[in-house]
C-alpha cells in the first residue's frame, strides 16, 4: 500500500526539522565548519544556542522546577529520598550558566566539539589535552608532576579544578583581587570544604590557617594573591605552571614577591607589566597600588632617594661639625 | 657639683626605647628595601622582629606618656613661653659658633631645667607628634582590616605606609643628630654617662 501523501509530507517535514534543530553528531565537521569558514563563529554560536536553549541557566524554567530549582529545599528533611537528591544533583549538573559560558574562553567552541552525542548516551568525547596540548605541550607533564597526581586522588581530573563552561582569561576578569578570588575559589572548593575534600582523600582536611601560620596575615595574602602564585614553580615565558606544589616545595622566600624585582610581575600582575613601571609620582609598579600596597615592591623612588640624600647630608654635616670641634679644642689646648 | 637629672624610670625607658628603635630601624630597612641579593636581615625574620619590637615600642611609649604625666616630668619639655623662637636661635647660634671657641652654653643644665630650647622643642615634636603617628600607622599595619579599604584612589594601606616611612625616617634622623649632640658635653661620653647613672656633673657646656 502506498503511503498517503500527507504521511510522506509529514516525514519530510520531520526530517528537515530534525536536521535543522538537532545538528549531526560529528562536529567541526558537525556543523560543516572548517578553519577557513569566515562565518564559523556565527555558526558555532547559533549551534550552541540550540543546546543552551535547554541546558542554559537562562532557560532553566523549561526543565521541571521540582528537579532543578536550587531555591527549593532538598535533602531527606524536605521529605525526599536520597535518590531524589542525587537526581536533583545530576540534573543540576546538566544546566550551565549561559552568561558565564558566553563570556568564557570556550564561547567560540561548539558544544558538540566536546559533547559528541549526549542524548545518544555518549558523554564527553574529548579530553582537555586533546585540544590544549597543541597550545602548551608542557601542561600534561606538569599535571603529572603535580601534588594531586602524586597523591593518586581517585576521580581527580581537570574538571575537579576547572569548569570548562566558565573559564576566563585572567586579564578579562578585571582587578587582580577579582582574579585572586576566582582562582582561589577553585582551590578552596576542596581545601575549604570537608565534604568535597573527602571525595578525594580519606585524610582529614588540613586547617589552612594553621598550615599558613608562618605567613604574616594569611587572610590578607589570600585576598590579594593566588594560591598558585606560591604553589607553582616559576615557569619560563610567564605562563602559570600546572605543577601544583605541596607545602614543602611551595614558595616561602618572601623576597621573591616582596622586592622591586617581584615575581608578581611574571605571575598575578603579568598582564599589567606593559604599563608604566614607575609613575609620575615616583611609585615603582604603581599599577599594583590600586589593588594593594606590597611592602618592598611599591616603593617611591623620589621619597627613598630624597630621604637617603638628606640623611647622608646630615651625617656629613655632623661629621664636619665634629671635626671642627676637635680641631678647635686642640687649638685651645695648644694656646694654653 | 653633681645633680640628679634623670630618675631611674626615665633612664630605663630611654635605653629600652633605644633598643626597640634600633631593632625596628634595622628590620624596617630590611623590609622596605627588601632585595633577594642584599638583604640585611631575612625578610621573614625582619617581619617577626618588626612586629615584636613594634608592640614593645608601643607599650614602652604608653609607659612614657603615663609616667611623664604622673610625675610631672612632661613640664621639662615645655619651652619658655614667649621666647620659643629666640631661645632656639640662641641655642643654634651656640652650636654653629660659640661651641668651637669653648664659650659657655646659653642654657646650662640645672636641676629645674634639664633641657635646652632646641631639645625641648625637638623632644616635644618627636615624642608627642611623630611617635604617635609612627605607632598608630604601625598598629594599623598589624591590623590592616582596621585601615580604610581605599584612600585617594589607591589601596588604603599606601598612605598609611608612606606616613609610617616618613615618621620612622624622622625618628632615625633625630636619633643620628641626638647621638652626635650627646658628644658635645664636658667630655665626649659625659652625657651618655648621665643617662646611665642619672647624675650630671655641672659644667658650662649645657645639655645636648
Amino acid at each position: 500500500m502506498k503511503p498517503a501523501f500527507s504521511t510522506i509530507f509529514a516525514a519530510i517535514v520531520f526530517c528537515l526539522g530534525t536536521a535543522l534543530l538537532c545538528p549531526p553528531a560529528a562536529i567541526g565537521d558537525d556543523f560543516g565548519l572548517d578553519d577557513n569558514d569566515q562565518d564559523a563563529a556565527r555558526k558555532v554560536v547559533q549551534g550552541n544556542m540550540e543546546c543552551l536553549s535547554c541546558h542554559g541557566a537562562a532557560t532553566s524554567a523549561a526543565v521541571p522546577a521540582v528537579v532543578i530549582d536550587p531555591a527549593r529545599p532538598s535533602g531527606p528533611s524536605a521529605g525526599r529520598t536520597p535518590d531524589a537528591d542525587e537526581r536533583v544533583a545530576r540534573q543540576k549538573a546538566l544546566v550551565i550558566d549561559r552568561g558565564q559560558y558566553e563570556t568564557s574562553v570556550h564561547a567560540d567552541v561548539s558544544c558538540k566539539d566536546c559533547h559528541a552525542d549526549p542524548h545518544g548516551g555518549q558523554g564527553v568525547r574529548v579530553s582537555c589535552p586533546q585540544c590544549h596540548r597543541t597550545h602548551d605541550a608542557s601542561v600534561v607533564p606538569e599535571v603529572a608532576r603535580s601534588v594531586h597526581a602524586a597523591a593518586h586522588l581517585p576521580g581527580f581530573t581537570c574538571f575537579s579544578c576547572h569548569d570548562p563552561h566558565n573559564v576566563r582569561k585572567a586579564a578579562s576578569l578585571g582587578t587582580e583581587r577579582t582574579i585572586a578570588h576566582r582562582d582561589n575559589s577553585m582551590c578552596l572548593g576542596c581545601h575549604g570544604d570537608d565534604a568535597r575534600y573527602a571525595r578525594f582523600s580519606a585524610k582529614p582536611r588540613p586547617d589552612l590557617l594553621a598550615v599558613h601560620s608562618w605567613q604574616p596575615n594569611p587572610a590578607l595574602h589570600w585576598a590579594a594573591v593566588r594560591c598558585i602564585d606560591c604553589h607553582t614553580p616559576e615557569k619560563p615565558g610567564g605562563a602559570i605552571s600546572h605543577e601544583i606544589l605541596p607545602k614543602a616545595k611551595a614558595e616561602r622566600f618572601c623576597v621573591d614577591c616582596h622586592s622591586t624585582d617581584s615575581s608578581l610581575m611574571t605571575r598575578l600582575y603579568r598582564h599589567e607589566v606593559e604599563t608604566q613601571r614607575v609613575n609620575a609620582a615616583g611609585f615603582v609598579h604603581a599599577y599594583i597600588l590600586t589593588q594593594a600596597y606590597v611592602v618592598g615592591v611599591t616603593r617611591n623612588r623620589y621619597l627613598d632617594g630624597a630621604s637617603m640624600i638628606l640623611l647622608a647630608g646630615v651625617v656629613v654635616a655632623l661629621a664636619g661639625h665634629g671635626l671642627l670641634r676637635t680641631l678647635a679644642r686642640r687649638a685651645r689646648k695648644g694656646r694654653k | 657639683m653633681r645633680i640628679l637629672l634623670f630618675a631611674p624610670w626615665i633612664r630605663l625607658w630611654h635605653w629600652t626605647n633605644l633598643l626597640f628603635i634600633a631593632g625596628l630601624t634595622v628590620s624596617g630597612l630590611s623590609l622596605h628595601f627588601a632585595d633577594p641579593k642584599v638583604g640585611v636581615i631575612d625578610f621573614s625574620l625582619a617581619q617577626r622582629i618588626h612586629t615584636i619590637f613594634g608592640i614593645a615600642l608601643s607599650v614602652s611609649y604608653l609607659f612614657f606618656v603615663v609616667a611623664n604625666f604622673a610625675t610631672g616630668n612632661w613640664l621639662q619639655y615645655v619651652p619658655r613661653r614667649g621666647h620659643v623662637l629666640s631661645d632656639m636661635v640662641r641655642q643654634l647660634a651656640y652650636y654653629l659658633g660659640g661651641i668651637f671657641p669653648g664659650r659657655p652654653a646659653p642654657f646650662p643644665v640645672t636641676a629645674q631645667d634639664h633641657f635646652n630650647p632646641l631639645q625641648k622643642v625637638s623632644y616635644l615634636a618627636v615624642m608627642f607628634g611623630v611617635m604617635p603617628i609612627l605607632i598608630g600607622t604601625g598598629l594599623l599595619y598589624l591590623w590592616p582590616e582596621l585601615a580604610p579599604d581605599r584612600l585617594f584612589g589607591v589601596d588604603g594601606l599606601l598612605p598609611i605606609a608612606v606616613l609610617h616611612y616618613v615618621a620612622a625616617y624622622l625618628i632615625v634622623l633625630f636619633l643620628v643628630v641626638h647621638v652626635y649632640l650627646c658628644t658635645c658635653g664636658r667630655t665626649v661620653l659625659a652625657h651618655f654617662q648621665t643617662m646611665m647613672t642619672g647624675w650630671h656633673e655641672e659644667d658650662d657646656t649645657g645639655s645636648p
